[in-house]
């Protein structure tokens, strides 16, 4: 196997807060390669933001502490890194874009503006060569009228501009990595097709690796090549697309897939996963998927189960499946 | 009766315990806790441990300096000031607790209202807040106090209007960002009255800012309290007011120096300590800080 | 089957005030003459997406919004034009439930009072009374007795929804709006909660309206669907019918729209170019030609009228024969 574009080790964030240590994040092992789109699916709560604000190292601190592990970008230890290094990689080499595209872009100033901005500052060129850099992003993601943009104020834009705008800003620089944080859950479905359509056309054309937040399973079956489950913090799962829908292999997965209702099926009544989703300051001992697990057998309660290969390319965090097992 | 009460606030009462915590690692907090705690202490102790009757003429001791009989020496007429500042400090806070109470209470119920109920109401309302509001505070307390006559009642009358604005304004604010909350469209689909909304919903989500402003007005309030009775509007001699004295002590204080410091030293504190106070009570009650 | 809400040519438009002076007033055509009716038992779900009116209509069928124009007929009886006390009485049959958990439920209010104050302002109970109802309506959504000491802040978002649902249920509704009821909420949850809407149903024989902009819900929630497009219905029909033989355009790029999971079947997602118009600025003639994949000559000209294709499947589109059609200025 190549060398991974991302190696997430073990990493582990804990968030020290007054009612307690949340324990956001631990052990979380995730990988991707050059060239591919990688999920991150799991609900709300489960760590994902949490993740992928960690690449970049936006996480505060305080109340947040990188507690263990460590994230390394083409070999290099980005928590290792100092503060030049990483403003060197921020915005160019790793790009990352949010939900809510109102709150990423400043509202006082033109789209255009901004979008120079980042580019003036990464590729060291002019302001009319930045222009036009701009343009050319703009076309690009399809962008109707592009010169009038530019001089548009955010809030003038409608929803599905603004995320357009946010992914050209982002890919201006040609990064070798995007984080897309739940990009299009705030949108028309109409328009997030639009989007999505867009990403994925424009991501294969310029090679970027994708890390793709979500919490719509439909659309990381539509998006992505290979995706990862989280839940309360811990992968649970990691799979190749069609082998996670085809087979999921941790009752969690199942349940979600379950719980989903399709415009395909017609179900009278949703499986539903019984319980809900634990507050992370006191999470369950052992595998902490147990306390609502139809499986769950002894080692669960205390013991935390570690990721195994079932099948080549498929991981599993669960007993039912450990050496020796499954 | 004890368990029921428990079991429906028993989240107000952690909440409680937790702000308490918070204040108690906040060192503005806590020395503004201390003062106010002190002053209180001395009002209610003022009859006990006061070491003479705060009205008693002396003339053989009048203008005496500060001495071991007189810890903060005597008046013109031979009162001792340790026990006219005690129990002026009962006045003090009486008028300071009264006006907020009065002011609080009906200031917020009209700023509720006026940004509930929208449009030409509030438009109305605010305008005379606005009125209210564009006079100088002690310039309108003493117009009022003159006109009502003067007395320590009066007193609290005239400065608890002055202080109205200011709640309603405030609570007119919340109102308006609490009244497109969802839970207010579903009171409405319920069949709930307006005034019912007011009362229930909308006033209870000011209170925490209205504590906040509470505190720090209060030594607004007393400032404005001795101001009156220092132009002899407010407590009548012989009751013994910070303010009223400081008024008289300032004919003395070249000489007798004692007499307008020490009760001025007193406004001092007081003011300061519930200034810091509420300072450090909004800090805390923010709750962006909070989590 | 007996209707119990009918809606007829529901009209609202909310004034813009912009300009120099705040003279200058256009309107944003949030509803446009929309028509439909609800029978007894079941549930017509409303779907579409931001900006097109449908929480709105839910708003206007409950007279929490004044009609401009048009009649809703609660069993026959027109509430749009009753007030004050005999409106409270209507009130207690006609309930919704909202979408944010977070801000449908007063903060500072116990649960026990949140769910049970519709009881005391409308003097339907006191006292005592009051708490049983409350317990048994909590015990309804799956909630126990203990949660009525506890503040809104203390549970998650299903929980809250569910106490949102028992407040709706406790004056004994035979009407219930549901606006995006888990369009906040996780997956896992979602499925809690339209199980339990699904079978309080099942039990009391309630009838709703589901307001949603996501089509598997509403498809696993419906038993007629009405699709909405810029103020107005631009089809309806049985689940069935809507699903197998979507008429309508937009339709059709709506279910296109939607991300299937499952990767065996990938498909387009992008069907329909451009943004959604705003309310404001209505095109002419039919208001989704512009974006409209099999658009026509007369579609910018002419509004299309509501027709019945098939038995019980209604569409407004001129691919299907519709009658010439005066767009009526305001």
């Amino acid at each position: 196997m190549a060398e991974p574009l991302l190696a997430v080790r073990d990493l582990s964030i804990q968030f020290f807060t007054y009612q307690g240590v949340v324990r956001a994040l631990e052990n979380v092992n995730l990988t991707i390669q050059p060239g591919e789109i990688m999920g991150l699916v799991g609900e709300t709560g489960c760590g994902k933001s949490v993740m992928a604000r960690s690449v970049l190292r936006l996480i505060p601190d305080p109340p947040g502490k990188i507690t263990g592990g460590e994230i390394l970008f083409k070999g290099e230890n980005i928590l290792k890194a100092h503060r030049r290094r990483l403003r060197e990689i921020r915005g160019n080499r790793i790009s990352m874009i949010f939900q809510e595209p109102m709150s990423s872009l400043n509202p006082v100033y033109t789209v255009g503006n901004q979008m120079e901005e980042v580019v003036i500052l990464h590729q060291k060129v002019n302001r009319s060569r930045a222009q036009e850099i701009c343009i050319q992003m703009l076309q690009q993601v399809k962008m109707p009228d592009p010169e009038r943009v530019l001089g548009k104020y955010p809030h003038e834009l409608s929803g599905g501009m603004r995320q357009r705008v946010m992914i050209a800003m982002e890919l201006s620089c040609r990064p070798d990595l995007l984080i897309a944080d739940e990009p299009t859950t705030a949108l028309d479905v109409t328009v997030q097709g639009q989007v999505l359509t867009i990403l994925d056309d424009l991501v294969r054309r310029i090679g970027v690796s994708v890390l793709f937040i979500s919490h719509d399973l439909g659309v990381i079956a539509q998006l992505c090549g290979r995706v990862s489950v989280m839940y309360a913090g811990k992968i649970v799962e990691t799979a190749s697309v069609r082998d996670l829908f085809a087979a999921p292999r941790h009752p969690y997965t199942e349940g979600l897939l379950q719980a989903i209702p399709s415009v395909d099926k017609d179900r009278d009544t949703l499986m539903v996963i019984p319980g809900i989703v634990p507050r992370l300051i006191n999470p369950p001992g052992g595998c902490r998927f147990h306390p609502r697990c139809t499986k769950r057998f002894d080692p669960c309660d205390n013991i935390v189960p570690k990721l195994f290969e079932v099948t080549p390319g498929h991981e599993v965090a669960c007993h039912l499946y450990g050496e020796g097992q499954g | 009766m004890w368990n029921q009460f428990r079991k429906e606030h028993q989240w107000r009462i952690k909440e409680f315990f937790f702000t308490l915590r918070l204040l108690r690692h906040n060192p503005s907090a806590v020395a503004g806790f201390i003062i106010i705690v002190l002053m209180v202490l001395m009002a209610l102790s003022a009859s006990f441990l006061s070491p003479y009757d705060p009205i008693r003429i002396s003339l053989k001791d009048r203008l005496s300096p500060p001495s071991l009989a007189h810890l903060f020496g005597t008046d013109e007429l031979g009162r001792d000031i340790v026990s006219r500042v005690m129990y002026g400090s009962r006045i003090s806070l009486r008028i300071g607790v009264f006006v907020i109470l009065i002011a609080g209470g009906l200031g917020s119920v009209i700023g509720a209202i006026s940004g509930y109920l929208g449009k030409k109401i509030d438009n109305l309302i605010m305008r005379v807040m606005d009125v209210i509001l564009s006079f100088p505070p002690l310039v309108l307390a003493l117009a009022l106090a003159a006109a009502l006559g003067p007395s320590l009642n009066n007193a609290i009358l005239a400065v608890a209007f002055v202080m109205i604005p200011k709640f309603a304004r405030l609570v007119r604010g919340e109102a308006l960002v609490v009244k497109e909350k969802q839970f207010i469209t579903a009171a409405k689909a319920s069949g709930a009255k307006s005034l019912w909304i007011v009362l229930h919903h909308i006033l209870p989500n000011c209170f925490s800012s209205v504590i906040i402003l509470g505190t720090l007005i209060l030594g607004e309030t007393i400032l404005i309290a001795a101001s009156l009775s220092f132009i002899g509007l407010g407590a009548q001699p012989p009751t013994p007011e910070w303010g009223a004295m400081v008024s008289v002590g300032r004919k003395f204080l070249m000489d007798q120096w004692w007499y307008a410091t020490f009760p001025g030293l007193f406004i001092l504190i007081t003011v300061i300590g519930f200034n810091i106070f509420g300072d450090a009570l909004r800090d805390i009650l923010d709750p962006r800080i909070r989590r | 089957m007996k209707p119990v809400i009918e809606a007829i040519d529901l009209i609202k438009y909310f004034p813009i005030h912009g300009g120099f002076l705040g003279r200058k007033v256009e309107y944003l055509k949030a509803v446009d003459s929309v028509t439909l009716t609800i029978y007894q038992g079941e549930t017509l779900g409303l779907v579409g997406e931001s900006g097109c009116g449908k929480t709105t209509v839910g708003f206007l069928l409950l007279n929490l919004l004044q009609v401009d124009r048009g009649k809703v007929l609660y069993n026959g009886m027109d509430i749009t034009q009753i007030r004050g006390q005999d409106l409270r009485q209507v009130r207690r049959n006609l309930q919704i439930v909202f979408q944010d958990p977070q801000s449908s439920l007063d903060p500072r209010m116990l649960i026990k009072k949140t769910v049970g104050y519709p009881l005391e302002v409308n003097g339907l109970a006191k006292g005592e009374e009051v708490v049983t109802r409350v317990r048994a309506s909590l015990a309804e959504v799956g909630l126990d007795e203990d949660h009525m000491y506890r503040y809104p802040h203390e549970f998650s978002g299903g929980q809250r929804q569910r106490i949102g649902i028992a407040r709706a249920l406790i004056t004994g509704p035979k009407f219930i709006v549901f606006d995006e009821p888990t369009s906040a909420l996780d997956v896992s949850v979602q499925a809690q909660i339209l199980n339990l809407i699904k079978e309080l149903q099942r039990r009391h024989g309630y009838s709703y309206l589901f307001i949603s902009h996501n089509l598997s819900v509403i498809k696993h929630v419906s038993h007629r669907i009405a699709v909405m497009y810029l103020g107005k219905i631009v089809e309806t029909a049985s689940k069935t019918s809507l699903f197998e033989r979507p008429l309508h355009p937009y339709t059709q790029a709506l279910l296109t729209s939607v991300p299937k999971p499952d990767p065996q079947k990938r498909h387009t997602l992008a069907v329909l170019s451009g943004d959604v118009p705003s309310p404001i600025n209505v095109p002419t003639g039919c208001r989704f030609h512009p974006r409209c994949p099999q658009v026509k000559e007369e579609c910018s000209r002419l509004a299309p009228s509501t027709i019945e294709v098939e038995p019980e499947h209604w569409v407004a589109c001129h691919l299907y024969g519709a009658v010439e059609h005066h767009e009526r200025r305001m």
